[in-house]
């Protein structure tokens, strides 16, 4: 069976949605999108399309690879597509998971969070190193029970394109139903956001019920403004930097390193971890918020 | 895979790099005065309690020591935006004091040049001096070369 490349089909589309988006916010005054921040999230997400050329190839022959010892013969009937619909997102769950709680992978995915601006052009500021930090394994137990690699690849191509549309603060909230099932525009603004209440949260791809089922959902408080960026804010727009920062930064540590410890701890720690525990994590952040909130009798649900 | 596939992302990015030019995308943030120094921390950096400051004659950056002297921020325009950067010794590559302008060279991809147009020449080399205890040392720099020779 022959699959579409939803991502191939979705360009023009993407391109005529940051434009609308570019012109709705002028429109309303509410002016997110700011030039450099733009091209450099623009260029990021064409370095992804071409790492993405030069390893497709790849990645379809080890899942190809591993497809061969497949459990089961899924094939193409009419119910593996919902179950590939839900099994590849929570592939996608425990991938995004990892990249924000490993730092080696964190080094892969942090360029995407590392615009201080939340808009659609956000959405393509995409990785170019995942492919080499190995991302790509979590999706290999699907072809291990028995869904065939271009079905999954098809899948991997639909989330992408859902995923897409959520980065806007144009889109305030959708219908109750659709927000308990799916991941939206409101859920993934916390996401993005470094306010320590949002810190690190709703890692869904296009369903929220991980998040709801793994206890890493917070709702978006119209009473606290979410603040993108990263914790350790980039001072720089130039492609390159965004893209290997990090890398350079864990380079930098293992190097300055005492023993096997601290440079398993740099690398697999997570982000922001440090061996005499001083490191400002998620974790550390998150806490050292609900001594405030604590200390001054507030609420920190 | 045709040359559409490339011509049109491409393309698109050209587009939109331009209709966000037209609509005034190319804007710059300022710091208005020493309380948005302080609100910027407080938001982004609680814990910091502001001491010592000196906002740029431009708006575009501030240097700020907390009061116990052990941390020091420097805040600076990137596009519309204000970023934060705490510094510890071993952060900063090099520091440089020139007619009224201090330039910080951090030991960070991440950032690595920041620019400060102090206006005084007094005030930057006085700067220059206090930040020197945040310098990468010869044994901290791993080609040995001491970072601490780039502050004139």
């Amino acid at each position: 069976m022959t699959l579409p490349d939803p991502v191939a089909l979705a360009v023009p589309l993407f391109i005529a949605l940051v434009l609308a988006e570019v012109a709705i916010a002028r429109y309303r005054g509410s002016a997110s999108y700011e030039l450099r921040d733009t091209a450099a999230s623009l260029l990021m997400g064409l370095g992804n399309f071409a790492q993405g050329l030069a390893t497709a190839a790849l990645l379809y022959l080890v899942t190809a690879w591993v497809w061969q010892f497949r459990l089961f013969d899924i094939g193409y009937p009419w119910w593996a597509f919902p179950a590939i619909f839900v099994a590849e997102d929570l592939c996608y769950y425990w991938f995004h998971r990892l990249s924000h709680e490993r730092r080696i992978w964190w080094a892969a995915h942090v360029n995407h969070h590392s615009s201080q601006h939340y808009n659609l052009s956000t959405a393509l500021r995409q990785t170019w190193t995942g492919n080499l930090a190995l991302t790509w394994v979590v999706w290999l137990p699907l072809a291990l029970i028995g869904f065939p690699p271009a079905l999954i690849a098809f899948e991997k191509g639909i989330s992408l394109v859902y995923q897409f549309w959520i980065h806007t603060e144009q889109v305030s909230r959708l219908p109750r139903w659709f927000e308990a099932v799916f991941n939206t525009p409101s859920h993934h603004r916390v996401h993005h956001a470094i306010n320590p209440r949002y810190l690190d949260r709703n890692y869904a791809g296009i369903l929220i019920i991980w998040d709801k089922l793994f206890g890493t959902f917070v709702p978006e408080d119209d009473a606290e403004a979410c603040r993108y960026g990263i914790v350790k804010n980039l001072g720089t727009f130039n492609p390159l930097r965004i893209a290997f920062h990090e890398w350079a930064g864990i380079i930098h540590d293992v190097r300055a390193a005492a023993n096997w410890r601290e440079r398993l701890g740099y690398v697999f720690g997570p982000p922001g971890w440090k061996p005499d525990g001083s490191g400002t994590t998620s974790e550390a952040i998150r806490a050292a918020w609900r001594a405030r909130i604590s200390a001054a009798g507030q609420e920190t649900t | 895979m045709s040359p559409l596939d490339l011509i049109l992302p491409v393309a698109g990015i050209a587009l939109i790099v331009l209709l966000v030019w037209l609509t005034g995308g190319r804007r710059s943030a300022s710091i208005a005065d020493t309380d948005a120094v302080r609100r910027h921390l407080a938001l982004d950096h609680p814990d910091f309690e502001p001491g010592d400051l000196r906002l740029a004659v431009d708006k575009r950056s501030a240097l700020v020591v907390d009061r116990g002297e052990r941390r020091t921020a420097v805040l600076f325009a990137l596009g519309d935006r204000i970023t934060i950067r705490l510094l510890a010794p071993g952060d900063l590559a090099g520091v440089t004091a020139r007619d009224g302008d201090l330039t910080l060279t951090l030991a960070d991809l991440g950032a690595r040049r920041i620019a400060l147009r102090l206006g005084d020449a007094e005030a930057a080399r006085a700067w220059a001096a206090r930040l020197d205890r945040l310098l990468i040392r010869d044994a901290e720099t791993p080609g040995g070369r001491s970072a601490a020779v780039l502050a004139s």
